[in-house]
């Protein structure tokens, strides 16, 4: 290998350095007794990402997370956080700068939940009050009542309620790197959506840097911003976006292991906002029925929607409801179920359509509700089949979806 | 004189071989010797414990303890060089009762709760840490039940101290056995088993105020929790 191709040519490297929050450079793991567990991985972790480590069993993912807090020694190759090396660092003060969540909780029995959660506080010396106040917001924000749950001991709780406790756990000294090992895998699955759902919310509240191991794709798809997909030996197979792995796996490895039906799964993890919309012919709920013929004529549409005056869709009209005189308000028909946000995903507004009777549904900006544009299942085909180069699930701010500025205006 | 009638005339109580006095001695050795079980026991099955090393000499051990009669230990040390005297008593109720004080500590130390463990080094916790905060506060019901099992089995055992003519309730036991005199033997053995049951009522008391509130279950009288060591995992 050559010098000029050293580095970046690796997969997963090639972030500037200031937005690598934890990078691994030729990391290599070899068991004592002979297990290659890491073979040669490097990977670039950006700072407030949700990353997943995912893969079969004794693919070496676990073994890697715990290299990052030195749990276990690499063999070879090198962990930095923040550009610093952590074999460089005491293990132990190391370990108090990163959360750390278990499949198995593994609360102090014998500690209150309070206790529980100022743990690492207390380890850092803070005091008895601040300890308190802090375990409190943190139950806060995993959904407990301090006042109900602050005095319980872990046995008392549920397993989904006790992981909860875990998170707060870990996030109690307010570390910016999180390491997560199969922490919602020992819940029953209804109580582990509605988890891994609030910890999507947790995370975009905190924005942690998150390394997370899991043996379930489908959780991984779910979660990450990027995935990991490490093959048999210890290696990573593809390091990107849940929408990249499930349009374009980069070997039969990874097409294996992400299963069938790629094409509806990826509808799941694609968001509405990006996606190409078509414009619509927009009337203002003030105008006459005249008026929104005329504008349907200019265009050779049969259907218009009807907005307010935030440009928020309240109906929509076709051409032969419109009757020779009148409002257009009086004859439009109701804006139930015809709408979906940018925050939501393709699989809802393919939901949606199939629904309905018509084919189309209207997409409007998660925040303000103004109306982008209508999309249709054509659309949503194009997208999943050409798809974008990040993932922005949890990045809406609306500005790629482009259409809303050619929507055909009929303003009185 | 029937057993109630020795256990009920107040002058058997008092005097250099009165029953207040052979309780004295009793106690005096069998906490001597718990002691120095204690002393002996707990910081090694700890220390191995912590680093899950050397269960197959603790199995060992536990299992010798078992097998080995105490009354053929007492024998042993009667007859040989040094004849049965304080020292060699005591060192019979040491090697009777430490194993069972070395196992538990071991066993209580080892098996915490490994997820809670890995958590704690895991959230920064160094060994003191570990095992301060986390494998002694759970080895604490199983400790104390040892060191409780250790003193009724010290004290029981300590009766054959009589025998030798060492002192203790057993003299009583002994002594009437050797006159014929059912009643005293009998009014003995009901003063060694009262005060065994003593012993593990007190001591059940001391356990149930040192273990952790969330972890109190065992009862005052029955349920001792032997600890069965399992071998090391390869």
């Amino acid at each position: 290998m050559t010098a000029t191709s050293d580095v970046h040519a690796e997969r997963g490297a090639g972030t500037p350095d200031d937005e690598v929050a934890i990078r691994l450079r030729g990391l290599h793991k070899v068991y004592d007794n002979g297990v290659v567990a890491v073979d040669n991985l490097n990977l670039d972790i950006r700072r407030g990402e949700l990353v997943c480590l995912v893969g079969p069993s004794g693919c070496g993912k676990t073994t890697t997370m715990k290299m990052i807090n030195r749990l276990i020694m690499p063999t070879s190759g090198r962990v930095e956080i923040d550009g610093g090396d952590v074999g460089d660092m005491n293990p132990v003060q190391l370990r108090r700068g990163i959360g750390y969540v278990i499949q198995q909780v593994g609360l102090f029995p014998h500690e209150n939940i309070w206790n529980n959660v100022g743990e690492v506080p207390r380890l850092l010396g803070w005091p008895r009050k601040r300890r308190r106040d802090r375990a409190d917001e943190l139950l806060r924000l995993v959904g407990l009542n301090p006042a109900i749950y602050g005095d319980r001991y872990p046995a008392q709780l549920s397993g989904g309620q006790q992981q909860r406790v875990g998170v707060a756990r870990a996030l109690a000294a307010d570390p910016p790197v999180l390491l997560m090992d199969e922490p919602f895998s020992a819940i029953d699955p209804i109580a582990r959506a509605g988890l891994q759902r609030e910890f999507i919310r947790i995370q975009g509240e905190v924005r942690k840097t998150i390394v997370m191991v899991t043996h379930d794709i489908e959780e991984a798809l779910f979660m990450a911003d990027r995935i990991a997909v490490f093959g048999a030996h210890g290696a990573a197979e593809q390091f990107d976006t849940p929408a990249t792995i499930l349009a374009r796996p980069a070997n039969e490895f990874v097409e294996d292991f992400v299963g069938g039906d790629r094409g509806i799964r990826q509808l799941s993890v694609t968001s509405v906002a990006g996606t190409a919309l078509e414009a619509t012919v927009v009337v203002d709920r003030a105008a006459s029925a005249a008026e929104a013929r005329a504008a349907l004529q200019l265009r050779s549409r049969d259907w218009a929607v009807v907005l307010d005056e935030q440009r928020r869709p309240v109906g929509w009209v076709t051409a032969s409801d419109l009757p020779d005189t009148g409002q257009v308000e009086a004859v439009m028909r109701g804006a139930d179920g015809i709408c979906v946000s940018t925050a939501q995903t393709l699989r809802h507004a393919a939901a949606r359509i199939l629904e309905r009777d018509e084919s189309w549904v209207l997409v409007v900006d998660d925040a303000s509700r103004e109306l982008l544009g209508a999309l249709t299942l054509e659309h949503i085909h194009s997208a999943v089949r050409t798809p974008i180069g990040g993932d922005d699930r949890h990045d809406n701010d609306g500005d790629a979806s482009g259409p809303a500025d050619r929507t055909v205006g009929a303003r009185p | 004189m029937s057993w109630w009638s020795y256990l009920t005339s107040s002058e058997n109580y008092w005097g250099s071989d009165g029953i207040l006095n052979l309780i004295r001695e009793h106690v005096a050795f069998s906490g001597f010797a718990l002691l120095i079980v204690v002393v002996i026991a707990l910081p090694l099955g700890v220390t191995l414990g912590h680093f899950h090393r050397g269960s197959v000499i603790v199995l060992g051990l536990a299992n010798l303890g078992r097998a080995v009669p105490s009354f053929g230990v007492i024998v042993i040390f009667a007859v040989s060089a040094w004849g049965l005297n304080f020292a060699t008593l005591t060192a019979t109720l040491v090697l009777f009762a430490l194993p069972q004080v070395l196992t538990n500590a071991y066993t209580g130390v080892a098996e915490a709760d490994s997820a809670t463990v890995q958590a704690a080094r895991g959230i920064g916790m160094g060994h003191w840490g570990v095992l301060w905060r986390v494998e002694l506060r759970s080895a604490v019901p199983l400790i104390a039940s040892g060191i409780r099992s250790a003193a009724v089995q010290i004290v029981a055992v300590a009766t054959i101290a009589g025998y030798a003519g060492a002192g203790g309730l057993g003299q009583i036991v002994f002594r009437a056995y050797a006159s014929n005199l059912p009643g005293e033997q009998v009014g003995g053995a009901i003063l060694v088993v009262a005060l065994a049951l003593a012993v593990q009522i007190v001591l059940g008391l001391v356990q149930r105020t040192v273990t952790p509130a969330p972890m109190r279950r065992t009862g005052l009288i029955f349920r001792n929790r032997v600890a069965l060591p399992q071998p090391a995992a390869a």
